[in-house]
């Protein structure tokens, strides 16, 4: 029986690693709009480790854990969209250096 | 399939989000005048979830998730009499401001809620929903002032910073699990103590140190605590109140369960970073309040400090810090809400912004303001007989009891900073020209009436700490964990 290419650790390294690039994108871009995408991106990568943990694990926990999370995120987005939005109609930007009233 | 356990374990959570929506509906039907009828609405919730939670006698986990416990009631009643208090006073700021929506009211009860949730989660994912709740609820109610610029960024910020930390709690949670096959914090617990050192073992401590910097952000603790001043700031001040007491007492409860209970076997190698912690909390927090020339941006950041106090009951991780840690919680909010208050009782146009200067004065114009003004500051630096004193002293004795003899001197030496600028305040009042004949202010009857409730509070907490205080102890006695 051939060896699988990926294993559990694989995923748990790529969901590391996927997870610091959302937030090395959080802090180095100041479009709200690729800031918001970072997060999800953070987001995703905690699925992909719930999902790979629970088949190391053996157990479903983590899979259920995932539908939990992705409910949040699709909550996480309509409300940061609608915020972003509400900050756009008063002034039409979405770059994190020009809304300056209070000190960032 | 395990025993579900009896419904009346949810009562709390049911209660708070049954009428969350029912104040929803309630809305709808609400037009022109009849807001206040919704306000009103909302304080017969809050105050009846206080009482039901308060009188139920039935202790147990339903579904290993959602615990009905000392600390559960404990922190749903001060969750809820906090939250009233802060509505109380929204009925007389909002119409001074550009804020339309009804929205408000439900919002507020689905951050409660949320606040429930947390402080009864045995379960990190269940936790992490409460969380959620709450902070979408309070997201919004940032930005509710939606034609004010301030308030739609503190909204942003809040959103964008508030949602990175949960993304780090997230990740947490799965490292945890990862280490431990599980999410229920009774079986996280059992294997936290067994684990060896290993793999397992770094993956775990990763994962709980993953989880504080969630908690972290949300309890403004240096060095995630860089979104606080520009909420605090652009939030309408009945939002920044509620945010101040609630959403911290919320944080500080799950942190109680989770950190000082159930991840105990943990703590001790966390000790130096939350010693740490906690002292560059208080000491940031103090040192920068020194140079605000906003009376919001102030408090910010002595909300900052308090929080520092309160994480010397987490690094200290006894069961009498955590008791001390609850009824500073108590004492913190009702004082919050007395200065907070204050300022909504003198704001002329719901602004988000106050400055300290514009207070000259109204010591001798407005005596009555500025009496209750002072006793809150004097309750914030720890001066005796008021609240704010017992709840260090009591925060203080158990961390030197745990041995924590350094961070209590630099608690002292911060408490000292901080009587600087909490009796600035003090002397802006009393000692600095103002305008001799201010105009006669707007009658406000509801804020009148929260702030003095508030300040007796913070008076009584501390000539009469009794109830409070046996509340908190008995809610660290057989705290739940699990099934």
């Amino acid at each position: 029986m051939m060896e699988p290419l990926a294993t559990p650790a694989h995923y748990l390294v790529l969901s590391a690693i996927i997870f610091c690039i959302g937030a090395l994108g959080m802090v180095v871009r100041r479009n709200l709009i690729v800031m918001f995408m970072s997060v999800e991106l953070m987001l995703n990568a905690a699925n992909l480790a719930f999902i790979a943990l629970a088949n190391r694990l053996g157990n479903m926990d983590g899979q259920t854990i995932v539908f939990f999370v992705m409910t949040v995120a699709a909550a996480e987005a309509a409300i940061g969209l609608a915020v972003i939005l509400a900050l756009f109609r008063n002034k039409p930007t979405v770059q994190a250096d020009e809304i300056g009233l209070l000190k960032w | 399939m395990p025993q579900l356990g009896s419904y009346t374990l949810l009562a709390p959570v049911l209660a708070a989000s049954v009428w969350a929506l029912v104040v929803l509906i309630a809305e709808l039907f609400s037009v022109g005048r009849r807001h206040l009828a919704v306000a009103w609405l909302t304080v017969v919730a809050l105050v009846s979830t206080a009482i039901l939670t308060g009188s139920l006698a039935e202790r147990g986990v339903f579904g290993g998730a959602i615990a009905l416990d000392g600390l559960t009631v404990y922190a749903s009643v001060l969750a809820c009499a906090l939250a009233a208090l802060s509505v109380v006073m929204a009925m007389d700021y909002l119409p001074t401001t550009g804020i339309k929506g009804g929205e408000y009211y439900p919002l507020i009860l689905f951050a409660v809620a949320g606040v429930v949730v947390m402080a009864a989660a045995t379960d990190l994912i269940v936790m992490f929903l409460g969380l959620e709740t709450m902070s979408m609820a309070v997201y919004v109610l940032a930005g509710i002032w939606k034609s004010e610029g301030k308030s739609n960024e503190a909204a942003v910020k809040y959103f964008l910073l508030g949602a990175f930390a949960s993304a780090f709690m997230l990740y947490g949670i799965a490292l945890v699990y990862g280490a431990t096959g599980s999410t229920v914090l009774s079986e996280v617990a059992a294997g936290a103590a067994d684990a060896v050192p290993g793999p397992s073992r770094t993956l775990l401590l990763i994962g709980a140190s993953m989880l504080l910097v969630g908690f972290g952000f949300k309890v403004a603790a240096v060095p995630f605590h860089l979104w606080t001043p520009d909420v605090y700031e652009g939030a309408p001040t009945s939002v920044t109140v509620f945010m101040a007491t609630v959403v911290k007492l919320g944080a500080f409860a799950a942190v109680i369960r989770t950190m000082l209970v159930g991840l105990e076997a943990v703590g001790g190698d966390l000790w130096l970073a939350l010693w740490l912690g906690a002292a560059a909390t208080m000491t940031v927090g103090n040192f920068v309040a020194l140079r605000q020339k906003d009376l919001k941006r102030m408090l910010a950041y002595s909300s900052i400090a308090h929080s520092g106090y309160l994480l010397i009951g987490l690094a200290a991780g006894t069961p009498e810090a955590g008791q001390a840690m609850l009824f500073y919680l108590a004492v913190y909010g009702v004082m919050n809400l007395g200065a907070f208050g204050v300022a909504m009782a003198l704001s002329e146009d719901g602004a988000t912004e106050q400055r300290i200067s514009d207070l000259a004065g109204i010591g001798h114009s407005r005596p009555v303001l500025a009496i209750a003004m002072t006793i809150c500051m004097l309750s914030l630096v720890g001066i005796p007989p008021l609240g704010g004193f017992l709840g260090k002293l009591y925060l203080f004795k158990a961390a030197l009891d745990a041995g924590l003899t350094g961070l209590v001197v630099v608690a002292v030496l911060n408490s000292v900073v901080s009587a600087f600028y909490y009796l600035g305040v003090v002397r802006t009042m009393y000692f600095e020209r103002g305008n001799e004949n201010p105009q006669p202010l707007a009658p406000r009857p509801f804020i009148w009436a929260a702030l003095a409730l508030s300040v007796v509070a913070v008076v009584l907490l501390g000539v009469m700490p009794g109830a409070v205080l046996s509340g908190a102890s008995v809610a660290l006695e057989g705290v739940l964990l699990g099934p």
